[in-house]
């Protein structure tokens, strides 16, 4: 009998689920003070369990959340990648000024593919902000997007209220045209929902297993048709 | 010059995550002229895309195979249409998906159909590589080495080049290798979808898995058995994987 083997050996450590990082960069400066951090805490405590739902319906990949925090000084609230079934939320203060180009380029060095062990799947990177840097957004963009991991992510930016940077927003998600936009979250209820979907949508697209085309344009019909305004009242 | 013997082997399994959702396998292949020897050869692989936007896809990953069968049946025989191949491929799939819509109508229509498409053919002189989409395509050589023909397409997310897109000639990617021209020979070819590939840790383990298949099929006779021990290997490797499909061709000539 030829006891040769066949097939290639399938040693335990060739295999691996595929790794999802989630990452969310949320504006904590003083204008987010009030209904606004509220609102968002409110949100991401509520999106969490729908986060864990999708991630638990796609269980041959790994979901790994981390969240930054940006006012003066950006800085991690979460830094070490947390299995999404085992996140819990402490709620973020609001005060201070608006880091957005301080936290993308935390994001970006996070997100270096030197740092990530492991096959990956393209990041999920979520920001959220009602306001306009006041660092020096411009280079700190560039840096960001040397990384070829954050050139490859799904970008969702959040324009919270009515004065925000929305060009800045367009930036960070570079997607061509009738691609994503950033989506307006100009009342509580509106954020709630973005935050929602910005947390869901992109992790469930991402994690299940298909190939297509589309599935930017797709997720991007999503948004507008899931997201419509939910009243007038505006921040 | 000598005359290389060509066999073939493949198999496909369902995706943990696509029984879950009782989804069809949505890949397809063909590998020719299986375990009795040829001149020629023909391995290809197909990947249907899956959601619910293309909910055809596995009727149209088999259009795919079928199509690049029949537009290289007569290819070797006048090399120098490679420039028009990609276009004949699809317009070749198209027509088979219209046929398709014409019996059973959908809303989506050609769209519903997508699928990626890798494959490699040889003749005595000739060697075709060819790719549209995502997948795996890689030729092995006396010398151990196992190289990639084609760079990685530069798209975001688990975006693919695909069939049902209106311009997807463009983005075939072809390399015809002449015999007489070239200072050495894959004696190895090994295609595969996506769902293979991304089940391992990474891109080196991938490889090194794909250089063992050409060790062991330095064996001529033990590839009946390999054809026999395919699908358990791959049930193996998706169930503790990427959970998509998964499917695979070689082809060997030593």
């Amino acid at each position: 009998m030829n006891d040769r083997p066949v097939t290639p050996a399938l040693d335990a450590a060739l295999l691996s689920r595929r790794q999802l990082h989630v990452v969310l960069a949320l504006d904590c400066s003083g204008s987010m003070r009030g209904e606004r951090i509220a609102s968002l805490n409110y949100a991401i405590r509520s999106a969490i369990p729908e986060l864990q739902a999708v991630a638990a319906d796609n269980p041959e990949v790994r979901v790994l959340v981390r969240v930054l925090r940006f006012g003066t000084v950006a800085r991690w609230h979460i830094e070490e990648p947390c299995p999404v079934e085992e996140l819990e939320w402490e709620d973020l203060q609001a005060g201070g000024e608006t880091a957005m180009g301080s936290a993308l380029r935390l994001v970006g060095e996070a997100l270096d593919p030197a740092r990530l062990e492991g096959r990956q799947l393209p990041p999920v990177i979520v920001l959220a902000s009602d306001g306009y840097p006041t660092d020096d957004i411009d280079r700190a963009m560039a840096d960001f997007f040397s990384h070829e991991t954050v050139a490859k992510a799904t970008r969702i930016a959040i324009a919270i209220g009515s004065n925000t940077d929305l060009e800045t927003l367009e930036r960070f998600i570079d997607a061509p045209e009738g691609r994503l936009k950033p989506l307006r979250a100009n009342n509580a209820p509106d954020l709630v929902k973005s935050i929602k979907w910005a947390t869901t949508a992109p992790v469930k697209a991402t994690s299940s297993p298909t190939n297509a085309p589309d599935n930017a344009s797709a997720l991007a019909a999503e948004s507008t048709r899931v997201l419509e305004p939910d009243s007038s009242v505006v921040w | 010059m000598n005359h290389l013997m060509w066999k073939t082997a493949g198999a496909s399994v369902l995706g943990a995550s696509h029984k879950r959702r009782n989804l069809p396998n949505q890949d397809a292949w063909l590998a020719e002229p299986g375990l009795d020897a040829g001149s020629s050869f023909l391995i290809a692989v197909a990947d249907g895309h899956g959601s619910p936007r293309h909910h055809r896809s596995d009727t149209g990953s088999l259009l795919a195979v079928q199509a690049v069968k029949e537009t290289l049946a007569w290819f070797f025989d006048d090399p120098e249409s490679l420039p028009e191949l990609a276009e004949d491929l699809h317009a070749l799939w198209l027509q088979s998906v219209r046929e398709d819509l014409q019996a059973r109508p959908c809303e989506e229509g050609v769209v519903a159909y997508g699928s990626t498409l890798v494959a490699v053919a040889g003749s005595g002189k000739h060697l075709l590589a060819l790719q549209l989409g995502d997948g795996d395509l890689l030729l092995g050589y006396p010398d151990g080495a196992i190289e990639r023909p084609f760079a990685e397409d530069d798209l975001v997310g688990e975006e693919t080049y695909s069939l049902c897109m209106d311009n997807a000639a463009r983005f075939v990617k072809r390399r015809l290798y002449n015999r007489e021209q070239a200072s050495r020979w894959p004696d190895f070819a090994f295609v595969s979808t996506d769902g293979v590939s991304k089940s391992f840790v990474d891109g080196e383990a991938f490889a090194s898995v794909v250089a063992n298949y050409r060790d062991l099929s330095a064996d001529g006779n033990s590839l009946k058995s390999t054809v026999e021990a395919l699908p358990g290997w791959l049930r193996e490797v998706t169930d503790n994987g990427s959970g998509d499909d998964a499917t695979l061709c070689i082809a060997t000539c030593r």
